[in-house]
C-alpha cells in the first residue's frame, strides 16, 4: 500500500478520531497527540489494514484503547496533580459561563456520565454510528448499547430540566 | 413538520428507539431558530451535538517517520565506523618507509662512531692510570708504613 492509498483509506475519519480522543482527554493538545499516534500505528500496520472489515471501526477501537492507556499512565504518574489543576480551572470557567450558555451545560452533563454512556453518546449522537458499528468499536454487545444510550439521554434530559427550572425560579 | 410528530420522535429518541434517519430529522428540526418553549432544553442538546460534530483537528498528520528512523540508523552506523577507523589509524603502528629506514641506519652509524670515540679516549685514560702504580711504589720507598 503506498502513501496515497493509505491516505485515501484512513484520512476520512481523522476528525472522528480526534473528537473521540478529546472526549476522553478533554485537552485539545492531548487529543491531537493521540490522533498523530493513531495514524503512526495505522501506518506501521498498513499492510494488514486491508484484512479488516472496517478499518474505521478498527481505528476507533484503537483510539479508545490508546486513550485509556494515556489516562492510566496519567493517573499512575505525578502528572495527576497537574491534570487535576487543569480540570479545576476548566471547571471554573465552565461554571462562570454556564448560567448563560446552555450548550456548555450539556457538555458538562455528558462529561459527568459514566464512561461507557459518555462514549456511546459520542459515537451515536455526534458521530452517528449504527449500533452494530458502536458494538464493534467498544467491543460490547449491540443489544446493550440501546439500553445504555437511552439511560444516558434520559440522564442528560433530567439534569437539563432540573437546571432549567432552578434557573427560572 | 408537525409538533406532534416531533414529540413522538423525541419520545422514541429517549428510549433509544430512533433510527439514524429519525435522529437526523430531530437534528434539523432543532437547528431552526424558533422552537416552542417546552422543547427548548432539547434544543440545547441537539445544538451541542451539531457543534461538536463540526469540530475538526487542525494538525497535519505525518505518516513517514518510519523512513526517518531508517535514515537515522544508517547515519549512526556510518558515524560508528568513522570513529572506529580514526581510533585504528592512531593506534595501529605503520610500516616504516625507505627514507625512515635509511635515517635510522645513519643514526646507528653516528652513534657507533660516537661510542668508539668515547672508548678510545677512555683507553688513553687507562694508560695514564698505569702510571699511578709507580707513584705507589715510590711512596712506599719513601714512607715506611706501619704494616
Amino acid at each position: 500500500m503506498n502513501q496515497n492509498e493509505f491516505t485515501a483509506l484512513v484520512m476520512p475519519f481523522k476528525d472522528k478520531i480526534y473528537r473521540l480522543a478529546k472526549r476522553f482527554l478533554i485537552s485539545r493538545d492531548s487529543a491531537e497527540d493521540v490522533t498523530q499516534d493513531i495514524y503512526l500505528k495505522l501506518w506501521r500496520n498498513k499492510e494488514k489494514l486491508k484484512t479488516y472489515n472496517s478499518v474505521e471501526a478498527f481505528a476507533m477501537t484503537m483510539t479508545k484503547n490508546h486513550c485509556l492507556d494515556v489516562l492510566k499512565a496519567k493517573n499512575s504518574s505525578n502528572l495527576k496533580i497537574i491534570h487535576n489543576n487543569y480540570k479545576d480551572l476548566n471547571h471554573n470557567v465552565e461554571r462562570e459561563t454556564e448560567i448563560n450558555d446552555s450548550v456548555n451545560i450539556v457538555h458538562q452533563l455528558i462529561n459527568e456520565l459514566p464512561e461507557k454512556q459518555k462514549l456511546i453518546i459520542q459515537l451515536r449522537d455526534i458521530e452517528q454510528y449504527s449500533f452494530e458499528e458502536i458494538g464493534k468499536i467498544l467491543e460490547i454487545q449491540p443489544t446493550a448499547i440501546r439500553v445504555a444510550l437511552s439511560r444516558a439521554r434520559k440522564t442528560i434530559r433530567e439534569k437539563l430540566l432540573k437546571k432549567h427550572r432552578y434557573g427560572i425560579s | 413538520m408537525e409538533l406532534v410528530k416531533i414529540e413522538n420522535l423525541l419520545e422514541k429518541y429517549f428510549e433509544g428507539n430512533t433510527s439514524l434517519e429519525d435522529e437526523k430529522v430531530l437534528q434539523t428540526y432543532f437547528a431552526q431558530a424558533y422552537v416552542p418553549a417546552h422543547l427548548q432544553e432539547y434544543q440545547a442538546m441537539f445544538a451541542y451535538f451539531s457543534k461538536n460534530k463540526a469540530e475538526v483537528s487542525t494538525q497535519q498528520i505525518q505518516v513517514k517517520p518510519v523512513k526517518k528512523t531508517w535514515q537515522l540508523g544508517w547515519m549512526s552506523i556510518a558515524a560508528a565506523m568513522l570513529i572506529l577507523f580514526s581510533i585504528a589509524y592512531v593506534l595501529i603502528p605503520k610500516e616504516p618507509t625507505e627514507a625512515e629506514k635509511r635515517e635510522a641506519q645513519m643514526a646507528l652509524v653516528e652513534t657507533q662512531k660516537a661510542f668508539q670515540l668515547i672508548s678510545q679516549n677512555l683507553n688513553k685514560g687507562n694508560n695514564a692510570i698505569a702510571y699511578l702504580k709507580d707513584y705507589e711504589v715510590t711512596k712506599n720507598k719513601i714512607f715506611k708504613t706501619n704494616n
